[in-house]
């Protein structure tokens, strides 16, 4: 199930995709421009550490290839000379390592479309609780363990500035992220610019201030990351019991790519903040319940993407404990005016891959509970009701941007 | 709108970081200043009066009024088939005297059902119906065990085709609910219309607390009895004839 209708049917408008804006356009570049130099980073560090491994012979003693693998696998992915070294700092790296590992599957919701991996979408769309709290304890054990080597000194692997900026990027990414989540963002839209990042159709972005936070704080950890120690794949030789060269001199090579590339480095990532900030950015307010109610075909039309959930949750108290507005504001008046019409012109139910909000739900891998117990087709004659009114412009041109996004 | 310009003063007092964090419960807030008080009005106690003697043991209107109403189907397991309406038949021992009665969710208002919810979704409407929030029902089953009259039920089964006045769903407890959409839009329940429309006549629905109304002027009236008032349950319904 890859599209989705977001408007009633009605007459269908010419495609009418709006022009890229300036920020789009930079966080574009920027995120093409930070994926590169992690990508150039780790390609770098994985030539150093085949190097070394080619040029230094194997402990004797330390078994066969298979057997040095094995154990080395067990470290990496389990941490476990880490476990039987430090106890405490094992409990806080594995936090973060398995919480980043549940945050990355669930962010591979904006990145992939669900037609393109057939079944795996059902376990992406399955993982996403999970990718929600394993977020929590991402920041919690990075920050513990920033702590622990900052303030006792355990080691010194936090020394210098680019792993210490890397250690507060990785402690604020997921905060600002979740803060996205309670400012209520368009999922749906922040895929769609995803998307047009992995297929090179871009897509103009959402405005929201602390999403742009989010993806540039990330933009700059990619391009950070290489630079700070944390990223070393050399110390991997370790792990495979061989004797690698002493890495002194690495430390003075890190120093002058720095001095050479920081002054560039920080120019392409303030570009965006300094467009940001010469445009502005448009806060958008809730709109009146009341108002909502009347029409929520309002000059946003991403406000009701965005808010439905609150305005849902809110109202369902509202109307189960009191009875107020019953008939005609409940979930039976949202269900009856978006209904999807199949081949036979009858409405189709949530059973129904094309209907009004499984669709997009499907598509933002966000789950959907209301018609576990709720009706999800519109009353018989509801319908014939409605058809009478006349259709949103809005509504209408919306579905064909995003008809032309996918 | 007074809310309207109310909701933004806090807003801007708030700031974009409570807006960002506590929007949803303000929303909620003004949304709650609006609503008018219309059926929550706490001089409203709606009730049934039943009377037993024009109740026929073979009719079962009431029941099948009920069924259509929230289209409560079998699964051919009646251990466990919803139902929240059903017909009694008690035959006095000495006289051989036969009494048939619909026993539905009696609207208590001192409510076991209520008491014992740990979530808070069992409640009572300020105009004395009984409901389940099933948003926040768990489906712990409490509520069924604490009910006298064996009122509550369990939805073990997936639910297709609801009602959209009647939302219904799997592991949650559900009840008669006085036909609350209907109550809300000025009619009356599905069962006292089905029970006028066969003949019997033997429901009144109405206002207890409204002292004009037919049922509140019956029930000073006549004897009527609240089924195991010993409980001191005070059901909103009501029998005559038992």
């Amino acid at each position: 199930m890859d599209d989705f209708d977001l408007a009633t049917p009605g007459p269908s408008a010419a495609p009418a995709v709006p022009p890229l804006t300036d920020i789009s356009i930079a966080f574009a570049l920027l995120t093409y421009f930070a994926f590169a130099v992690l990508v150039l980073g780790l390609v770098i560090q994985t030539w150093r550490l085949l190097r070394e491994i080619r040029r230094t012979p194997a402990d004797p003693g330390s078994g066969s290839i298979l057997g040095r693998l094995f154990r080395a696998g067990a470290d990496v992915v389990l941490l476990r000379s880490v476990f039987f070294s430090d106890r405490w700092a094992w409990i806080f790296g594995a936090m973060f390592h398995f919480g980043l590992l549940l945050v990355l599957i669930r962010h591979l919701r904006y990145f992939i479309r669900p037609g393109w991996v057939g079944p795996l979408w059902d376990v992406i769309v399955l993982e996403q609780p999970f990718g929600f709290y394993g977020g929590m304890a991402l920041p919690f054990g990075a920050a513990c363990w920033w702590l622990r080597q900052t303030v006792l000194r355990k080691s010194r692997i936090v020394t210098d500035w680019a792993d210490h900026a890397v250690m507060a990027l990785l402690v604020a990414i997921p905060l600002v992220g979740y803060a996205s989540t309670i400012s209520h963002t368009d999922v749906v839209a922040v895929k769609a610019f995803a998307i047009g990042l992995v297929t090179f159709h871009w897509i103009n972005i959402p405005t929201d201030p602390l999403l742009l936070t989010h993806l540039w704080l990330v933009a700059v950890l990619m391009v950070v990351l290489p630079f700070s120690r944390l990223l070393l794949l050399l110390p991997f030789g370790n792990l495979l019991h061989i004797e690698s060269a002493p890495i002194a001199s690495d430390a003075k090579r890190r120093s002058r790519l720095v001095y050479a590339f920081g002054p560039a480095l920080i120019l392409v990532l303030l570009a965006p903040l300094a467009i940001v900030g010469h445009h502005g950015i448009v806060h958008q307010d809730r709109p009146d319940f009341a108002s909502l109610i009347a029409d929520h075909r309002t000059d946003d039309p991403t406000m009701m993407i965005r808010n439905h959930p609150a305005f849902l949750f809110s109202h369902r108290t509202i109307v189960t404990h009191t009875g107020v507005g019953a008939p005609i504001d409940s979930m039976e008046r949202c269900v009856t005016c978006h209904a999807v019409k199949n081949a036979a012109g009858q409405p189709v139910g949530f059973d129904d891959p094309s209907h009004f909000c499984r669709g997009c739900h499907n598509t933002a891998a966000v789950t959907i509970d209301c018609f576990e117990c709720h009706q999800s087709k519109p009353a018989p004659g509801a319908q014939a009701a409605l058809d009478s009114l006349p259709r949103s412009a809005i509504g209408t041109a919306l579905k064909a941007e995003r008809v032309a996004e996918q | 709108m007074s809310s309207t310009s109310r909701r933004g003063i806090l807003a801007a007092a708030a700031g974009i970081f409570a807006s960002f964090t506590l929007a949803p419960g303000i929303t909620l807030r003004a949304f709650a200043e609006q609503a008018p008080a219309v059926p929550g009005a706490r001089t409203v106690r709606w009730g049934i009066l039943i009377d037993t003697t024009r109740c026929t043991p073979e009719c079962d209107a009431c029941v099948t009024a009920c069924n259509t109403e929230f289209n409560l189907t079998s699964n051919g397991r009646p251990r466990t088939d919803p139902q929240w309406i059903r017909k009694l038949t008690i035959t006095d021992q000495a006289s051989g005297h036969v009494t048939s009665l619909p026993v539905m969710c009696q609207h208590c208002s001192e409510a076991p059902c209520v008491d014992v919810c740990p979530t808070g979704a069992s409640f009572q409407r300020p105009d004395g119906i009984v409901l389940v929030d099933k948003h926040i029902c768990i489906g712990c089953r409490y509520c069924i065990m604490a009910c006298p009259y064996g009122a509550r039920n369990f939805v073990s089964e997936l639910v297709d085709n609801q009602r959209p006045w009647g939302p219904r769903g799997k592991g949650t407890a559900e009840a008669c609910t006085m036909c609350v959409h209907r109550v809300d839009a000025g009619r009356t329940p599905a069962c006292v219309e089905a029970c006028a429309a066969s003949g019997n006549k033997a429901m009144l629905f109405g206002d207890l607390n409204d002292p004009d109304s037919e049922i509140a002027k019956r029930v000073a009236t006549f004897p009527s009895a609240q089924i195991r008032a010993d409980l001191r349950t005070n059901p909103a319904v009501r029998y005559e004839g038992i």
